[in-house]
């Protein structure tokens, strides 16, 4: 016993003390610094986000008011406003959703519930994850050279800005899908499977209403950003108009008043229907020499961060009840 | 009516039930296969649209000259990049420069921060702050990058032009630190992921030989965590390499050689949303150019994707 205590005591004669010193003073404190830059790395993003929106907000103040939604845009900041970007924002808004929902949740549903293990799932698997990474940019050059040159000859129309939308928004759409459809447990399959269902009425009765509030999460949050998108509309073409986009896929008047010929005429697919969207109008008076027109850029982000964080806080509110 | 259950016609007719059943089935199954093609179909036409112009546009201007510059008559080295100007350089470099340079202050800005925010949440946070604080910092990424472009030239330039001297109105340092704050929310994400799934044995462990938390954090858990905060840390540079308006406003839009970060650069997306912005007409050299830049842009991102996925499968640790 005695010779174990000299053990602890003294290593080749040097008391242990200097050999095994634990520091903990110093190591302490630099836990702490640690822990403080974690704190501060945290927090810094949250500081410069209320930065951003309390500048702003005092930037634009002088023009937050009705008429930024009534005015059309014009050479003289003072009589500008976003309506037709923000009805053109609305409307894009609207039909994206209406293609990318189908398709992402089909995507989805496909990929989790019917695909088999094969080369060719990891193909689309794979093709997925990497489009997923493409700059937004690279989605403007297709709209380019597939919607603008291919089917409206030249023309950036609204039908091109949402068909490159829903393309750029589809990968996230179907990754977070699938997650939440993944996420459903294999009992309420197994057990509609039990009372003779077929793998269809499976899917449609208990899997997708089970995933459903999942499934709204990854399309808002992926819609959001859509909407916020400005380059792929730039490569696109778009610029600044003068009037309200025509939203309506079907001509009513004609059809009610049996022109049939003119079912098409003056309707969403029209080759004159040049659009803008609000990043985009955003853009172009931002880089305006015309102090004025900052000013007016500053209101016109206060209602685009309105409209994309108000999105992400349904969101997130759908994903904390989901839990 | 009693003995119906006998009776040979509901049994028949139930096939008959069956038989649609089948075809509805089979018919939705091909219905949803179809949907996921589109992505498929997507990859192939963003391919086919990015090589066949920037097949036009090499046979007009030579490939040498894009990757290698060329020699004036007076005998002295050009790299320069101007296809939209009178006197046309085609080579890419100076574009590759700003993107780099740009994403090279924005991921100095962006790793620490992200790594920082990502220990602090899976091993600082309480679960319900945890809870709380993720989805707020993943509202960084929400914000949409043209606002980011306006907050780097109206707040951040004119606060840096106080401090720093020589710093021009658009350059690549504003618009990199923003790109970074932005970027943020990436690596943190997904580094907090990677940092969750460590088992808590290996801190238990860690502890029981008298770590403080910081060493068990810095020292256990971040190498256990190694390979999701690498694909972390290259999934940004993509965002980097491929954002557009945070530089189009914030670093401006002239093309140079240059590593200092005070000055105007041009970046591979800048020039895309510039040219194209512009009217440049189909078939025009300044035209194709776009996409042959958008090929390089396209082909650069693949390759750190597949760097990204290819680190988080292959060098997976698995604790069982």
């Amino acid at each position: 016993m005695s010779n174990g205590i000299d053990i602890l005591d003294t290593i080749d004669g040097q008391p242990t003390d200097s050999r095994f010193d634990p520091k903990l003073e110093s190591r302490q404190l630099w836990g702490k610094i640690f822990a403080a830059f974690c704190i501060f790395a945290t927090s810094l993003g949250l500081v410069v986000l209320a930065f951003l929106i309390y500048q702003v907000i005092s930037d634009g103040s002088s023009r937050l008011n009705l008429d930024l939604f009534k005015l059309y845009p014009s050479r003289r900041p003072l009589e500008s406003g976003y309506r037709a970007a923000i009805l053109g924002s609305i409307a894009m808004l609207s039909y994206v959703l209406v293609l990318v929902i189908p398709l992402g949740v089909c995507s989805a549903i496909y990929l989790e519930e019917y695909a088999k293990k094969n080369w060719f799932t990891d193909l689309i698997e794979l093709n997925i994850y990497n489009l997923a990474g493409i700059p937004s940019i690279i989605y403007g050059l297709l709209g380019l050279g597939l919607f603008v040159r291919g089917i409206y000859g030249g023309r950036a129309v609204i039908v091109t800005g949402i068909l490159t939308i829903t393309l750029l928004i589809l990968p996230p759409v179907i990754v977070i899908s699938r997650e939440a459809i993944r996420a459903v447990p294999q009992s309420i399959r197994q057990a509609s499977y039990g009372v003779g269902a077929t793998k269809w009425q499976t899917i449609s009765h208990h899997v997708l209403p089970a995933a459903l509030p999942g499934i709204l999460t990854a399309v808002i949050i992926s819609t959001s950003r859509g909407i916020g998108e400005t380059a792929p509309i730039v490569v696109l073409g778009a610029g600044t108009v003068l009037f309200d986009p025509k939203a309506s896929p079907i001509n009513f008047g004609a059809l009610f008043s049996g022109r049939i010929g003119d079912v098409f005429t003056d309707t969403l697919w029209s080759n004159d229907n040049f659009f803008s969207v609000l990043p985009y109008q955003i853009y172009e008076w931002v880089g305006d020499p015309k102090a004025e027109f900052q000013v007016l850029a500053s209101a016109g982000i206060v209602v685009l961060l309105l409209l994309v964080l108000g999105m992400n806080l349904i969101a997130i509110f759908l994903r904390s009840r989901a839990k | 009516m009693s003995n119906s259950v006998n009776n040979p016609e509901p049994d028949s007719l139930d096939i008959y039930q069956r038989r649609d059943r089948n075809i509805r089935e089979s018919v939705i199954g091909y219905a949803l296969l179809f949907c996921a093609f589109v992505s498929v179909l997507t990859t192939v036409a963003i391919v086919y649209v990015l090589a066949s112009e920037t097949v036009s546009f090499f046979g007009k201007a030579s490939i040498g000259e894009f990757l290698f510059g060329k020699t004036l008559e007076n005998g002295s080295y050009s790299c320069s990049w101007t296809p939209q100007f009178a006197e046309k350089g085609f080579c890419v470099w100076p574009t590759v420069n700003g993107t780099l340079m740009v994403a090279l202050i924005a991921m100095l800005v962006a790793t620490p921060l992200g790594l920082a925010t990502a220990v602090y949440l899976a091993e600082y946070a309480s679960p319900r702050l945890g809870k709380f604080l993720r989805p707020v910092i993943e509202l960084l990424a929400g914000v949409p990058t043209v606002v980011y472009g306006y907050f780097a030239l109206t707040v951040v330039t004119p606060f840096l032009n106080k401090i720093i001297p020589g710093l021009q109105g658009f350059n690549a340092l504003s618009a990199g630190l923003i790109m970074g704050i932005m970027i943020v929310p990436t690596i943190a994400s997904i580094s907090t992921d990677a940092m969750v799934a460590v088992p808590t044995s290996l801190r238990e462990a860690a502890y029981g030989l008298g770590s403080t938390k910081k060493e068990v954090a810095t020292n256990v858990v971040l190498p256990a965590a190694l390979s999701g905060i690498c694909a972390a840390i290259i999934l940004g540079i993509s965002r980097a390499v491929g954002e557009t308006m945070i530089v189009a406003i914030a670093a401006g839009q002239r093309p140079v050689l240059t590593l200092d970060p005070r000055q105007t650069v041009g970046t591979m997306t800048a020039y895309i949303a510039q040219v194209a912005k512009g009217d440049s007409r189909v078939g025009s050299v300044e035209y194709e150019a776009l996409f042959a830049v958008g090929m390089m842009l396209f082909l650069i991102t693949l390759l750190l994707n597949i760097i990204s996925k290819l680190i988080s499968n292959r060098f997976k640790e698995t604790y069982e």
